[in-house]
């Protein structure tokens, strides 16, 4: 796990292990984009090697899009480096995209094609030969669990087969890397449970780069996690990694009465806290002297608790509550990124 | 060689997904009906009024040839006001640009689908031709058995072959232009219209020979009620015609290729 950016809050680097010695896929070195004045993009750099299925995530509006467009070669960034399977994106970008699968969001397709007959275009277009392309077409098919609805006007189908349709087409020219942008966004959970089914069987083959802002789908699905932010990388590396990480992360409450900015200042003070929010004040009383509850964060591995009660004991001030629980996935993406606003 | 061969066959991909998404939108058949219900009804009313006439066969012609042209001027807007509107409206350009295609094979593909399918519309005026035909070539009860001239027939189709290369490629441009059909479809007719409008400036300059032949040069009515109406087949109007098509064409590629330069 690594972390861009001088984040106080900075998870230590670890060591890499397993997959991500790999040959990388897709190599993303200090790409900037902006629109006009704004700035979606800011030096983001990353990693997706082979065979992992790395989740990109996000809040909305983070720069996701923008960075799968990039990749795919739809859109150029200003600067920086994006390599997909070793073609540059900007100087091959044709070599690119005959190695890509790309799903993009909302799932634009034909509506008034049948679902075999949008396939067969796709693949002329992607250039797969005549002789395989029947072949890849029914893998492809198969593959993303749409064999049924080949005869079927696209436009009659529910969002959920047109998702996997797309998948379908990402999937025809057996491409290096799948790109796909929120590929679940729309569906209902049976759709999304089926997808994600889907997806995971697909991944066992293929690098797959998915982007979204459902902390859960990487939890479910993905080996790596890439965290971006206004248009930065927050965070990287493994989900175990992430989890490890999320484990050792914790969140301490006190219930402490006393001089409230004394006690924020010297909670700060102690080894390992990266943060203390003031909760609000328990409804018993006591006015400003009155016991109110303290969010102390914890970095990992520290466990400031015994500190915490040695301060308050010299300190003169009350306690009557002092409670660690582990960080949920939720809360440590929240506070990566949510810790600006 | 192989090159060009690889290029041809992504074009003809696209054109044969657009030749079909013509005959799957209703869009395409309302036009074919409007255009041969107009000019069913116009014929009919030649035949009626053109009847005594000596020359009746050729001036039923003629005057359905010229007048058919203005009928031309809202097929063109109407057929390409989908082909990039549509694309962008609904983001699917996206996946068409991210397989390995080129800007300059959606562009031509697309426009062949366009001009082969304008083509077919225009075909439906054979039928007329073809009633004069057979009524002309049955010579009953001293009618004039002459049947229609059929160089007129072709040099009117070349006309309108080469009218079909300005208009479309100027309204696909105009599709590139917007991400709303209907506004893709006012700033192609616009366009067109410019072209059949021009020819005012013959009467504006009605004492300068030199202005009356440049407006007259580059009016597209001009030419078909002078030439291609009548069997003249006049290569300025091929050549300007084609000309404009390519710039139309090149500028759409490049409106297409804009995205990359914000």
């Amino acid at each position: 796990m690594s972390l861009e950016g001088a984040d106080p809050r900075a998870i230590p680097p670890r060591p890499s292990q397993g997959l991500e010695t790999a040959a990388p896929v897709v190599e993303v070195i200090e790409l900037s984009k902006s629109y006009g004045p704004v700035r979606a993009l800011d030096r983001v750099t990353f990693d997706v090697r082979e065979g992992q299925i790395v989740g990109f995530l996000g809040p909305n509006g983070a720069g996701k899009s923008t960075t799968l467009r990039i990749l795919a070669g739809f859109l150029p960034g200003d600067s920086g480096i994006v390599r997909v399977a070793g073609h540059d994106v900007r100087e091959d970008s044709l070599a690119v995209r005959s190695e890509i699968g790309y799903l993009p969001e909302g799932v634009p397709l034909y509506p008034d094609m049948r679902v075999i007959e949008y396939l067969r275009y796709r693949a002329r277009l992607k250039g797969i030969p005549r002789s395989k392309r029947k072949r890849q077409i029914d893998a492809s098919l198969e593959a993303a669990d749409v064999t049924d609805v080949r005869r079927r006007i696209i436009g009659t189908l529910s969002r959920g087969y047109r998702q996997r349709i797309g998948l379908a087409d990402a999937l025809l020219s057996e491409p290096k890397v799948l790109i796909l942008d929120e590929p679940t966004v729309g569906l209902d959970p049976e759709q999304v449970r089926h997808f994600r089914e889907v997806l995971r069987a697909v991944g066992q083959e293929r690098t797959v780069f998915l982007s979204t802002h459902i902390l859960q789908e990487v939890e479910i699905v993905c080996s790596h996690v890439v965290i971006i932010h206004r248009g930065r990388i927050a965070a990287r590396g493994s989900r175990d990694e992430l989890r490890s990480v999320v484990g050792s992360r914790a969140k301490i409450t006190v219930e402490i009465a006393g001089s409230r900015s004394a006690i924020e200042r010297e909670l700060q003070r102690i080894d390992g806290v990266t943060r203390v929010e003031v909760g609000p004040s328990s409804d018993d009383g006591g006015g400003s002297e009155g016991y109110k509850p303290y969010f102390v964060y914890a970095a990992a591995d520290t466990d400031p608790r015994e500190e915490m009660f040695r301060l308050v004991a010299a300190s003169g001030w009350r306690l009557r509550r002092l409670e660690r629980e582990a960080l949920p996935l939720e809360d440590v993406f929240l506070d990566i990124v949510g810790g600006e606003n | 060689m192989r090159s060009t061969l690889r290029f041809l066959s992504k074009v003809h991909a696209i054109f044969l997904r657009e030749l079909s998404a013509f005959f799957l939108s209703p869009v395409a058949y309302i036009v074919i009906f409007l255009f041969v219900f107009a000019n069913g009804l116009l014929f009919f009313l030649d035949c009626l009024g053109l009847s005594d006439h000596p020359q009746q066969i050729t001036r039923i012609l003629q005057s359905r040839f010229s007048f058919a042209i203005f009928l031309a001027i809202p097929v063109s807007p109407l057929l390409t006001m989908r082909l990039f509107a549509e694309e962008k409206r609904s983001g699917s350009i996206e996946l068409l640009m991210t397989t390995p295609v080129t800007e300059a094979q959606v562009v031509t593909g697309k426009f062949l689908a366009t001009q082969l399918f304008y083509m077919l519309i225009w075909s439906t005026l054979l039928l007329f031709v073809l009633v004069l035909e057979v009524l002309g070539g049955s010579s009953a009860e001293g009618f004039v058995s002459a049947g229609p001239d059929w160089g007129t027939v072709w040099s009117f189709y070349i006309g309108l072959f080469f009218l079909g290369l300005l208009t479309n490629s100027l309204g696909i441009l105009a599709s590139t232009l917007s991400n709303n059909q209907l506004v893709a479809a006012v700033l192609a007719l616009c366009g067109t219209l410019a072209f059949f409008v021009v020819h005012l400036g013959v009467w504006i300059f009605y004492d300068s020979v030199e202005f009356q032949r440049l407006f007259e040069y580059m009016s597209i009515n001009a030419h078909f009620t002078h030439d291609y109406s009548r069997g003249i087949v006049d290569l300025r109007y091929l050549a300007y015609c084609t000309s404009l098509m390519l710039l139309f064409l090149f500028f759409s590629i490049r409106v297409v290729e804009a995205r990359k330069h914000r």
